[in-house]
């Protein structure tokens, strides 16, 4: 009885598969081109139905903790201590007071997603070490986040660059819980896992220390493009 | 009385069944999770998330082919397998269901979803390993694989709820799957070749009969003049048909008599020698 009848079923899973492996071979080409059309499409989408097509364009939330860290604005402080000379702390009040950097660029995740010309604003990283002094045996950033267990690290020489910002705002606007505000961390030159969500603490250290990430693999200079085995146009 | 039972699926294929859906569910239900921002804002954990949806994946085919081993479960996979010109017919067809065509064990949907969802899944898997493993491989492949994974998924997804779509519309259907057998007219109705098959292979087994096969077994044996004169290829298959039909009409008296469920004597019966 097994017999009767044709092997239809295999000849479909054999096409399924060979449509599958068709689209791996041409699959950069294909989600290049899609990414195209939503470019162009997804501004004008007010349905948001376009947040619903596979390998849409946008943001996708990562957190390696339960639920979204949440702090008050009103209360939060931001301090850059250790290997300094002058530990300071700074209000979202008193970080607004100083000179501010607006800057615009890709965000791309070392995961494949990118988003096209993301304005970031805050402080420049270096501003805020100038303040502090770092010491002579400082020669690496630790970022730590309130998250309770997020931490990233820069080289010392990293950090002074200016496309380093502490970031209080994005497009414009305060950055939510969710896109890690109120005061995170945007590493421009590098991939996405750099740029610390939810920031608490700077602390100078005697030498860099693999982040949380880094302990799993990924690239402790994590330049987009240069790193981690990808080869993604730097941002 | 009870109607007929008849036995549909073995242990061993309700346990591939009830393995591969907890595992397919787990993978769904954490894709959702590492996929859609709300959800994931919810649930966070990302690296623990990944985990279970990787493992969840990679044991996917792995009830199949342990099911394999069980002579059952094989038999239900070769059937699967072939398509029949009754389910070419079954295709074609926009009144497909009440069409009276020899429908085997697997309707052609049904087999289709089985060949298209085992074809989906080992698509899954195997760019599901490229983005699980392959960080260190050429940017290109990941890329490609991603985006195959991505909509895979979602055509997959639409499979799933589809075959939960039409189990939600089918009590028998889902019995059978749950308990192993179904009513005999159902099957008889849904799953006609099958049916026929089935009760032409018990006949003449009387020992160890349950009530309703006895039952069927007798109306077999017990022909009515112009069923006589006919004659038949499978007299137990027709027996059982008839008392499902039968069974419909008492339980509907008052049916109009243009339908299948019309009431007349043997006397009233066509002749099948004019």
């Amino acid at each position: 009885m097994g017999d009767e009848g044709r092997p239809v079923g295999r000849r479909v899973v054999l096409g399924v598969l060979g449509l599958g492996a068709l689209g791996v071979a041409f699959g950069r080409q294909l989600s290049d081109a899609e990414q195209r059309v939503l470019g162009v499409v997804g501004p004008r989408d007010f349905t948001g139905l376009t947040q619903l097509i596979p390998a849409g364009a946008g943001f996708r939330f990562y957190s390696v903790t339960g639920s979204i860290p949440r702090r008050d604005a009103a209360t939060l402080t931001v301090t850059v201590g250790g290997l300094v000379e002058r530990p300071r702390t700074w209000t979202l009040a008193q970080l607004a007071a100083l000179p501010q950097s607006t800057q615009q660029r890709d965000f791309q995740c070392v995961t494949g997603w990118r988003v096209p010309s993301v304005q970031w604003s805050g402080v420049a990283l270096p501003d805020l070490l100038d303040l502090a002094r770092p010491r002579p045996d400082a020669t690496a950033v630790r970022f730590t986040s309130f998250d309770g267990s997020y931490g990233e690290s820069l080289t010392l020489e990293q950090a002074r660059r200016r496309d380093v910002l502490v970031a209080t705002a994005l497009q414009g606007k305060p950055i939510s819980a969710a896109h890690g505000g109120p005061v995170r961390m945007a590493v421009l030159p590098m991939y996405g896992y750099k740029s610390l969500k939810w920031l608490d603490r700077i602390e100078l250290t005697a030498e860099v220390e693999p982040g949380y990430w880094e302990r799993r693999g990924y690239d402790v200079d994590g330049w987009v493009g240069r790193s981690n085995g990808r080869g993604d146009d730097p941002t | 009385m009870t109607p007929p039972e008849l036995v549909r699926f073995a242990p061993s294929s309700r346990a591939v069944h009830r393995a591969t859906a907890v595992l397919g569910i787990v993978c769904l239900v954490t894709a959702a999770a590492l996929y859609l921002e709300p959800l994931a804002e919810l649930v966070g954990r990302r690296n623990l998330v990944v985990d279970l949806h990787v493992w969840s994946g990679l044991a996917l085919p792995a009830p199949a082919l342990l099911g394999a081993l069980a002579r059952a479960t094989r038999a239900d996979f070769g059937l699967l397998n072939r398509f029949t010109p009754a389910d070419r017919e079954w295709l074609r067809r926009r009144d497909r269901r009440r069409a009276g065509l020899p429908v085997g064990k697997f309707n052609a949907g049904q087999k289709l979803n089985a060949a298209l969802s085992a074809g989906g899944g080992l698509v899954l898997l195997g760019t599901g390993i490229v983005m699980a493993y392959g960080r260190r491989w050429p940017l290109d492949l990941r890329i490609g694989a991603t985006f195959v994974h991505d909509w895979t998924a979602a055509a997959f997804l639409l499979l799933v709820l589809g075959h939960l779509w039409f189990a939600s519309h089918d009590e028998d259907a889902r019995r059978g799957m749950r308990t192993g057998s179904v009513p005999a007219g159902w099957a008889l109705q849904q799953h006609p070749a099958w049916a026929r098959g089935l009760l032409a292979a018990g006949s003449g087994e009387a020992a160890g009969m349950n009530p309703d096969q006895e039952r069927v077994h007798h109306r077999a044996n017990d022909l009515l003049p112009e069923e006589r004169a006919a004659g038949s290829d499978d007299p137990e298959g027709e027996a059982a048909a008839i008392l499902a039909d039968s069974d419909e009409r008492e339980d509907h008296p008052g049916a109009a008599p243009d339908t299948v469920l019309e009431r007349r004597t043997s006397a009233e019966a066509t002749d099948p020698l004019d």
